[in-house]
């Protein structure tokens, strides 16, 4: 029991959130009846929760620990704060230009949706920036 | 930054594993300041340093200075 309550403790706000909504969507899709897809994301589920619990004992590779976003120390979380701002700069530069294809084609549907998307990540990256500086 | 951790470490018959146990950080964390991949922050320095009371200066170095 102590220990479920160390790695629990240890597990860091990223994970404990995506679990969350994980779990909750496989809920989700057990309602609706559709099984298949509930089983294959609690699989993944399974599988992300063991990454966590061996990242926080420690006895995981370093490309473990980093991958399941659970830094043991210092260098684990510079590497893991990498990673992050590079899924955040494909993801801002893809949206972009999602949003440049729909304005080429007003006929399709979605445009709105796919700004709104460029809206979030702006507010993200302006609040992030915004954190950073003030702890710096 | 250059170190002179690997020789401080092999003065005390410490593993890299052992080094970074008593550290609290990861071993490859310990492989990577050695071979100057990684520089550690000023508190893990500072740690390091007093874990084999010296100074960070002494354990720590520029580039340029042993040239």
């Amino acid at each position: 029991m102590l220990w479920v309550m160390q790695t629990l403790t240890a597990t860091t706000w990223f994970n404990r959130i995506t679990l969350l909504v994980l779990s909750a969507g496989i809920v989700y899709l057990f309602v609706l009846g559709q099984t298949t897809a509930a089983v294959l994301w609690l699989a993944g589920v399974l599988y992300a929760a063991f990454s966590v619990v061996r990242s926080v004992s420690g006895r995981a590779r370093d490309t473990t620990r980093v991958d399941a976003a659970q830094p043991f120390d210092e260098r684990d979380a510079a590497a893991v704060r990498s990673g992050f701002a590079l899924v955040g700069q494909v993801a801002f530069i893809a949206q972009l230009a999602i949003v440049i294809w729909h304005m080429g084609r007003p006929e399709e549907p979605g445009l709105l949706v796919e700004a709104g998307k460029v809206v979030v990540l702006a507010v993200a990256l302006g609040v992030g920036n915004r954190a950073a500086l003030r702890q710096a | 930054m250059r170190t002179t951790l690997p020789s401080l470490r092999a003065a005390r018959g410490l593993s890299q594993a052992s080094l970074a146990e008593a550290l609290g950080v990861s071993r490859q964390t310990v492989n990577s300041i050695e071979v100057g991949k990684y520089d550690p922050s000023l508190p893990l320095a500072i740690r390091i340093a007093r874990f084999f009371d010296s100074t960070v200066e002494d354990v720590f170095h520029l580039p340029e200075e042993d040239e």
